[in-house]
């Protein structure tokens, strides 16, 4: 008797699944709609293309720049494009992991913070960035995302760490039409401005990191030098791993390691039997200096090419001077260590003042990114009808400025669905250690600044 | 301390004991997500924290993992860390049917509980000979594993590889739901329904409210599903083999089979769990469904009851709101604020782990059972006849005892019968699972 009791417990369960099946045709009607109203969307946007220069519009359709459009009618009911701004303040929000595996990225809110608050105001406004901890869960991003909507509503999105987690995230603020700024990831699918024109990415796509790893290999080092590589088992290692596996170089041994592992030592030992001329490390935070040590150690002496997500000397050299010594970075910044720049030395003093270590990688980091958000910032306030989200997605779809950080001749350029990226511009450098006496090592420039600026376009074509 | 007041059984005092709580119960089920969508944060000293609608639903679907794996641990005595690994599987097989194949949510149950039922059961096959400490390992590395098999290329275009997927569906309030008349009936209540609902819900909101009520019709069905399988002969087999394995399969329990079965169960509530997380949150990806959650799933379970099926409710909350919660702190006197940034969310739950298995060591509903013994007792009516109330009577009603007194009682389930002396221990009350197992409505096993 109890059995058939549970059989038609089960039986019932069949049925509401059913019944949910049928209801899915609802979403699918749904769908449907939506999608005859993209195209219509799509229809429309040859004829609005010449009222693209509509200054200061923030109602209707929206040419931002080349190929993306925005429709506000598109955006909820309550939508105000000036939400988040007060006369003396702009709210920006962002979710980043201050605990779990890559809490060493943390601190980049309090580098962010530490430039806005000693920066000139803009247009009498200061920034209040307000950070949540994500614990770079995808989900806890979301919550955190859809509890600042609902309760402060922020002007805008920046920085946010992880692609997982910003992509749980972009259909919400497309949806929202909440500009989802300079994703702090390099996913190349961030540059599709014709499909998601609130959404933009923030670093050197891992893709472009690689293609130019690949490039110097077969130029400089022979095409037919052997490499090996190491790759961090998740969305960033495995970015770096699909396009190794795609460009024309000797690769002889391949090997992913667990983000989640204590260190990378029998990884190390596997791919030094091959024996390879050149080491990729496509990996960050602690396995770095482990995996720079532990190739040191050994009697293999490739030519290593690291990561430019550990390019702070005082975080992943410094430990391990001088194994790190002839590494090779494809750096897109200047390095915290540069005394000599006012920009760094600006930099490093409001670091100072906010009781943060300059020479901690996050921090710093977190200076750079600041300086990009307050010239889009600027270029937006500028604009026919001051600042709103519309002006700010034009300045950011068609920004034209150089990061004071950046590299010396590096631009930050986009241009709509024509250059989708925001940085493309890397130089080769090659890392000194310490001279007897002195305190941090520091970087040489390999060759000259490599920039594909404009060559990339977007996802979309 | 004044003495509780008794209520006997089959009385109508006692109907009223027995259903009023359900129905507050309920009532509050059913209301929390208005309250969730108009009062998303509150304050406390200086810090905001949020009770939004997103981590009610993410809490909702995570009670189901605990409960799973409450079955398993609590109620079958096989400690698995695996259980993570289901909901993984659930998720994803969700994920990639709602997004590749078009099917609807509630529909890919129709895959994800069978298939999780076998592979739980297969999993379920080598916990025959090992136990304990050795299985918790062996599990553990299917937890560890997880992340890595959705990362293979092979599986990258169903499972969007690591960077997660997003499942391009959405879970629209359908017309006929009253979702916004509720909201406005709440909203009318005098006094409290301003302060509490505010002006009604509506938009993104309703939909969020959908889902919930979704979530929560699943959740519902889970444990009563659950409820009657430990109600059930099948259920005293699972209790027994925990209690006694040799005693168990001595009265004629099919250990191996049980056993299996068990496993296949607890992995298939795993499954739920993960569709109800790709229901709520809209987005899979491969850490989610890591080594951490599957300890998280242990704290739930520990700190919400071991060997009680209330205890998952809370259990889901506690993993779901403390993290969210402890990085919200923004200030507490006398501590240094670079000692409230962090991982204090997973150290504030290892803190509760420790405390609870020191002074609470059945759980937050132990502790409650607990306090209401101390009010109110049920007694059996005084013409004691036949083997169901001397069962009764006798049988234990606190989660605590498993962990108190190693074996545990056989009967730690019924929710109503409180021990009659209050303190929870039950040590006069205690049957011994086999004879319990022979009174029982005289059913030989």
């Amino acid at each position: 008797m109890r059995a058939s009791r549970l059989w038609r417990i089960f039986a019932v369960l069949l049925a509401l699944s059913l019944v949910a099946a049928a209801c899915g045709d609802d979403d699918d009607t749904d769908t449907a709609t939506e999608d005859t109203e993209d195209t219509a969307a799509d229809g429309g946007e040859d004829g609005g293309e010449d009222g693209g220069e509509d200054g200061g519009a923030v109602e209707g359709e929206i040419e931002l720049a080349e190929g993306t459009t925005i429709n506000t009618e598109d955006c909820p009911s309550d939508w105000d494009p000036e939400a988040g701004l007060t006369d003396d303040e702009i709210t920006l929000f962002m979710s980043l992991p201050e605990s779990g595996p890559v809490a060493a990225l943390g601190g980049l809110d309090d580098g962010m913070r530490a430039w806005f608050d000693q920066m000139e105001p803009i247009d009498g406004r200061t920034i209040n960035l307000v950070s949540a901890d994500d614990a770079y869960d995808p989900a806890r991003t979301l919550s955190n995302v859809e509890d600042v909507l609902e309760t402060d509503e922020p002007f805008a999105m920046t920085y946010m760490i992880g692609t997982p987690n910003n992509l749980a995230i972009r259909d919400l603020l497309g949806d929202e039409c909440m500009p989802q700024l300079f994703n702090s990831t390099g996913f190349p699918a961030w540059g599709d401005p014709a499909e998601y024109p609130w959404t933009i990415g923030g670093l050197l796509g891992y893709n472009t990191e690689a293609d130019l790893w690949c490039t110097y290999i077969t130029e400089e080092i022979g095409e037919d030098a052997t490499v090996a590589a190491l790759f961090m088992d998740n969305d960033f290692g495995l970015a770096y791993e699909e396009t190794v596996n795609e460009c024309d170089i000797n690769l002889v041994e391949s090997v992913r390691h667990d983000p989640a592992a204590p260190d990378v030592t029998s990884e190390i030992t596997t791919l030094a039997s091959s024996d390879a001329d050149v080491v990729l490390l496509g990996t960050t935070g602690a396995p770095c200096p482990q995996a720079m040590a532990a190739i040191a150690q050994s009697s293999w002496q490739p030519q290593v090419i690291l990561s430019n997500t550990c390019q702070g000397i005082a975080t992943y050299f410094k430990p391990i001077d001088p194994a790190g010594e002839g590494v090779l970075v494809a750096a897109t910044a200047k390095e915290a260590g540069e005394l000599d720049d006012p920009d760094v030395m600006a930099a490093r003093e409001a670091l100072e003042a906010a009781n943060l270590n300059p020479d901690e990688g996050a921090f710093y980091t977190g200076v750079i990114f600041g300086h990009t958000v307050e010239n889009v910032l600027r270029a937006a306030a500028e604009m026919e009808g001051g600042l709103n989200r519309v002006n700010l997605m034009k300045a950011v779809w068609n920004a034209d400025f150089t990061n004071p950080l950046g590299l010396e001749g590096g631009t930050y350029k986009t241009d709509g669905v024509n250059d989708a990226y925001l940085v493309e511009a890397a130089q080769f450098v090659r890392y000194v250690p310490p001279a007897e006496g002195e305190e941090l090592g520091k970087y040489e420039a390999v060759g000259d600044i490599i920039n594909i600026e404009g060559e990339t376009g977007s996802v979309g074509g | 301390m004044s003495e509780p007041r008794r209520i006997t059984e089959g009385t109508s005092a006692h109907k009223v004991y027995r259903y009023v709580p359900w129905a507050i119960f309920a009532l509050v089920a059913i209301t929390a997500p208005f309250w969730a969508a108009h009062t998303p944060a509150f304050s406390v000293g200086e810090s905001t924290l949020t009770f939004s609608l997103g981590n009610l639903n993410h809490a909702v679907a995570y009670m189901v993992g605990v409960l799973g794996l409450g079955i398993l641990v609590g109620y079958n005595g096989q400690i698995s860390l695996g259980n993570s690994f289901f909901m993984g599987v659930g998720g994803y097989i969700t994920a990639s049917l709602v997004t590749d194949n078009g099917w609807s949510f509630l529909s890919t149950l129709i895959v994800v509980l069978p298939v999780c039922f076998v592979v739980g059961m297969l999993v379920g096959l080598p916990a025959l000979r090992i136990k304990g400490l050795y299985l918790a390992l062996t599990t553990l590395g299917l937890a560890a594993v997880f992340p890595s098999i959705v990362r293979m290329e092979q599986l990258r275009d169903r499972t969007g590889g690591a960077n997660g997927k997003r499942i391009t569906s959405d879970l629209d309030a359908p017309d006929w739901a009253p979702i916004e008349e509720i909201g406005d009936v709440l909203s009318s209540i005098p006094v409290l329904g301003e302060w509490a609902y505010g002006e009604g819900v509506s938009g993104r909101e309703v939909d969020g409210i959908w889902v919930y009520l979704l979530l929560a019709l699943l959740a519902g069905a889970a444990f009563w599903v659950a409820r009657n399988l430990i109600y059930s002969r099948p259920g005293r087999s699972i209790i027994a083999i925990r209690d006694n394995e040799t005693g168990a399969a001595v009265n004629g329990v099919n250990v191996p089979m049980t056993k299996t079965l068990t496993f296949g169960f607890s992995a298939m509530l795993g499954g739920l769990s993960g569709t109800m997380y790709a229901m709520a949150i809209g987005f899979v990806a491969p850490d989610v469904f890591g080594i951490n959650l599957a300890i998280f799933l242990i704290v739930g379970l520990v700190v919400g009851g071991v060997g009680t099926l209330s205890g998952a409710v809370i259990g889901g909350l506690v993993i779901v709101f403390v993290p969210v919660w402890a990085s919200q702190i923004e200030s507490v006197p006398g501590v240094p604020e670079r000692f409230l940034r962090g991982p204090t969310g997973t150290f504030f739950l290892g803190v509760l782990l420790i405390v609870l298995t020191f002074f609470l060591p059945g759980g937050i509903v132990y502790g409650l059972r607990k306090i209401r013994a101390r009010f109110v007792q049920v007694v059996p009516p005084q013409e004691v006849a036949g083997g169901e109330e001397v069962l009764v009577s006798a049988g234990d009603a606190t989660g605590g005892l498993m962990s108190r007194h190693g074996g545990g009682s056989a009967l730690d389930l019924d929710d109503d019968v409180v021990d009659p002396d209050g303190t929870g221990d039950g040590t006069t009350h205690r049957v011994v699972p086999a004879s319990a197992q022979q009174t029982n409505q005289g059913e030989p096993t």
